[in-house]
């Protein structure tokens, strides 16, 4: 037996972190509903990325390789030849056909619909395929620039033929083209022979055969689109982890008194961790059980309007669910890792402390301040490095750059996470003059440092990133082609950071305001007024995005700053005032006002004791 | 019989300097296997100190503490934790049964946390609140039961697999009188099976069911006396005893 009590304790403490979400997922709903929106988002997105680029059957059926010979006397022979090198081969005859109009030519093409390879390139729409030298079918657009219909007959070029069906190529709709029967009529201009042979093999024949034109069935054409889309994600994930964190430091507080009890009875500081650490994946698991089909429904509901603009057809269950099942596993280990501190804190009390039900001292905040320093010293040294290493002529950064840059951001993004103790600390001992209001909002957001800091850094990173623009667009503005550009890049920024962090208030404050339900009971049952009670949440709201505000910003100079050649520091002078006025002016107004209008409500009962 | 538990010469300070809280004050307690202590004494007098001291939740300042032998102050936190798993029950005033779980999967826990799989660990707490007529609230979540139930869940917990220290704050604080006299007579009938019994009571009513009553004030042990047997009861719970 485990000294630690091994499977069954931990079995034990999940079934009950289980039990206690299944009760109390209500009290998660506002980090519930954030991690749902960015599982939906990001299933949206990466079935986009995945279908945008057009499929390589396209132009390959189910080939690796496609040759193209011209059609002249000697076709047949090297048709001939190249079916003994490679056993099985598809053919595709190509003739351009001179037609009416200003577009010229149309081009018709000689295709066996039940190929080898081929198959998937073509799709009947409508009638049937051509089957002898004096049937073809059509595209819908050639049809209509013609115009001709299934039934009826078609002359160009001195021929005519009956029009039999509509067809298409479903991995390029916007290909135009006549189709008609693959042996009938006269020798085409040039054709494209597929092939399934080895690498090898493929190389051995273009050598023997005087290299002719060639193409290989390119791989994996969606993984630069994935990439995109996970990296947003990722950032996403960040922000949504950070206010989760927040979330879960509420939760850590709610359970600690029954914390204390598990510890009573004999768990140890790992079932502890445990119980707030199944928690998290059990939010993360819930978002992702809801949010992958919700994403999947909203792919299948824009499917049809997706298929026009990409210019192909995408199957049903055609989804990457590789990918899918990535975004799934992000999900659940952002939600666990943002438990992760609150965890480790909770498992850390003194059993004494947590029976009491008393949040713990605050710890002191000249640690996390000076872990700041460092990371802001490292991210700052890690962008000069880049700026020092790139050569005069501004050439393309290497990988070992790109890593600098990546690292250098995150560590300034992280400090932003270390200084907020302080800056609370700071905001707290301000307000020793200040309204009993104001006052008590702003000593609470220090008494519950944990779950203050972390909303404190989600709310920072929502506006440095639009400040990060507004900085950069204002500087590039002196370019005179691209300033209506930038001026509305800017504004878009700056509204959409401004809402990002306005619902990132809302839910923090919320969660910070439920859990001090308690104190708002004891307030108003000596004799606090609704006016006090608004001002209570309106001072958290405007405190907290006053403080992001000022470090958003200063983190997005320091990244600009510190990563900036000479020249662009000299284009920095121009700042961008407008924007991060409303950034540090108005988002804080406009919270507070928000905080003000919507809460005040007498709580319930006065003497109810709080959920546990 | 040896004493379960000891306490030498212990003392516990909170805070220092101007803001130094005295506690305990070089307290000796020792609580044989089947003896019922109850400790008495004013708010603020060190009673549950010296309880979370005994139940190794805190440490002293100094002094020694022996349970079952074992002095928890060389002990990892991981050991001190398997120590309350395998020899220590803990009944609060507040019953603090963990909510989401159901009475019988409460009083099994400290035998899962401690290893013993899941079946077993069921078994052995029906056993135990089948003892203390609670089969049948047996599947019942903890707001499915009245006070004296959850207490008496709260007791089944404490004492379940061979435990043979019982430490109970205020355990009849929150209950009508007449549950308060069933929790008694279940503690006093744990101290008849063997177990060590410590019980925090301001209740002298209910300390009169102790073989001994320990007073404390200012954190010292002022005081030990022996209650006449008989306790004032409602429920003339001598045929108990």
């Amino acid at each position: 037996m485990s000294r630690n009590g091994g499977l069954p304790a931990r079995r034990a403490v999940v079934r009950w972190a289980l039990r206690l979400f299944r009760r109390e997922w209500r009290q998660q709903l506002a980090v519930l509903t954030l991690l749902t929106v960015a599982v939906t988002a990001a299933v949206l997105a990466v079935s986009a990325g995945y279908h945008a680029t057009p499929p390589a059957t396209a132009a390959f059926g189910t080939a690796r390789q496609a040759l193209t010979l011209n059609g002249d006397g000697s076709l047949d022979a090297r048709l001939a030849e190249a079916r003994d090198w490679f056993g099985t081969i598809d053919v595709i005859g190509h003739t351009d056909l001179p037609i009416p109009g200003p577009t010229g030519t149309v081009e018709l093409r000689r295709q066996d619909p039940s190929g080898p390879y081929a198959a998937p390139m073509l799709r009947l729409r409508d009638g049937r395929y051509p089957t002898g030298p004096g049937e073809v079918a059509l595209t819908d657009q050639v049809a209509a620039r013609l115009p001709a219909e299934v039934g009826g007959t078609l002359t160009l070029d001195g021929r005519t033929w009956t029009v039999v069906g509509t067809v298409e190529n479903p991995g390029d709709l916007r290909a135009q083209f006549i189709l008609g029967a693959p042996t009938a009529g006269e020798p085409p201009q040039s054709v494209t022979v597929l092939t399934d042979a080895t690498l090898q093999r493929f190389e051995q024949y273009l050598e023997r055969h005087g290299r002719p034109a060639y193409a290989l069935r390119p791989s994996l054409v969606w993984v630069e689109a994935a990439a995109g889309v996970f990296s947003v994600f990722t950032v996403g994930m960040l922000l949504i982890g950070l206010i989760a964190a927040a979330g879960f430091a509420v939760v850590a507080h709610r359970r600690q008194r029954q914390l204390g009890m598990l510890a009573a009875i004999g768990a140890t500081p790992r079932h502890l961790r445990l119980v707030l650490l199944a928690h998290g994946a059990a939010v993360g698991a819930t978002a992702a059980a809801i949010g992958t089909p919700l994403g999947a429904l909203a792919w299948f509901a824009v499917t049809p309007r997706f298929e026009t603009a990409a210019g192909h057809r995408i199957g049903a269950l055609d989804l990457p669910w590789g990918q899918i099942a990535v975004t799934v596993l992000l999900t659940i280990l952002a939600a666990t890792a943002a438990a992760w501190r609150p965890a480790h804190s909770a498992a850390r009390l003194p059993v004494t402390l947590a029976l009491s039900a008393r949040p713990p001292r605050p710890k002191r905040a000249r640690r996390s301040a000076a872990v700041a320093a460092v990371l802001v010293v490292l991210g700052i040294v890690a962008l000069r490095l880049v700026q020092s290493n790139r050569p005069a002529d501004g050439d393309a950064l290497t990988i070992g750059d790109v890593a600098l840059v990546v690292g250098g951001t995150l560590a300034i993004g992280f400090a932003l996470l270390s200084i907020g103790p302080s800056a609370i600390r700071l905001l707290a001992a301000s307000a020793g003059r200040l309204p009993v209001a104001t006052r008590l909002a702003f000593r609470d957001l220090a008494r519950h440092q944990a779950r203050s800091s972390a909303a404190l850094a989600a709310i920072s990173v929502a506006l440095a990133i639009p400040a990060a623009i507004v900085i950069g667009a204002r500087a590039l503005e002196s370019e005179p082609a691209s300033g209506d550009g930038l001026g509305a890049l800017r504004a878009i920024a700056t509204t959409a950071g401004a809402l990002l962090a306005l619902v990132i208030l809302a839910v923090t404050v919320g969660l910070i305001r439920a859990e001090a339900a308690g104190d708002l009971r004891t307030l108003t049952a000596v004799g606090a007024t609704r006016r006090i009670r608004r001002a209570l949440t309106s001072a958290t709201a405007g405190g907290l995005a006053l403080l992001g505000a000022v470090l958003g910003i200063l983190a997005a100079y320091t990244v600009i700053l510190a990563g900036s050649s000479a020249e662009q520091l000299r284009e920095l002078a121009r700042v961008p005032v407008v924007d991060l006025t409303v950034i540090a002016v108005g988002v804080p107004l406009i919270a507070t006002a928000l905080g003000w209008l919507l809460a005040g409500r007498e709580p319930r009962s006065l003497t109810r004791a709080r959920l546990e | 019989m040896t004493a379960v538990l000891e306490l030498r010469r212990v003392s516990k300070t909170h805070g220092s300097g101007p803001t130094e809280v005295h506690a305990l004050r070089e307290i000796d307690l020792s609580v044989r296997g089947g003896e019922l202590v109850a400790v008495m004494g004013p708010s603020g007098s060190g009673k549950s100190t010296l309880l979370t001291i005994a139940g190794t939740l805190e440490e002293p300042t100094s002094g020694n503490v022996v349970i079952t032998g074992h002095d928890p102050a060389g002990l990892s936190r991981d050991a001190r934790a398997r120590l309350r798993r395998q020899a220590i029950g803990y009944v609060f005033q507040d019953f603090n049964l963990l909510a989401g779980l159901t009475a019988v999967e409460n009083v099994a826990l400290p035998l899962e946390l401690d290893g013993t799989p899941v079946k077993a660990a069921r078994a052995a707490a029906m056993d135990v609140l089948t003892k203390l007529d609670l089969a049948d609230r047996a599947t019942r979540d903890p707001d499915e039961l009245s006070g004296g139930e959850r207490q008496r869940v709260a007791i089944a917990r404490a004492v379940v697999g061979q435990r043979r220290l019982l430490l109970a704050d205020e355990p009849t604080g929150a209950l009508d009188s007449l549950s308060g006299e069933t929790v008694m007579r279940l503690l006093r009938r744990a101290a008849d099976d063997g177990v060590a019994c410590v019980v925090v009571t301001h209740d002298a009513r209910m300390a009169s069911w102790a073989d001994r009553v320990v007073f404390l004030r200012d954190g010292r042990l002022a005081d030990q006396t022996v209650p006449s047997p008989g306790p004032e009861s409602l429920l003339t719970p001598g045929d108990g005893r």
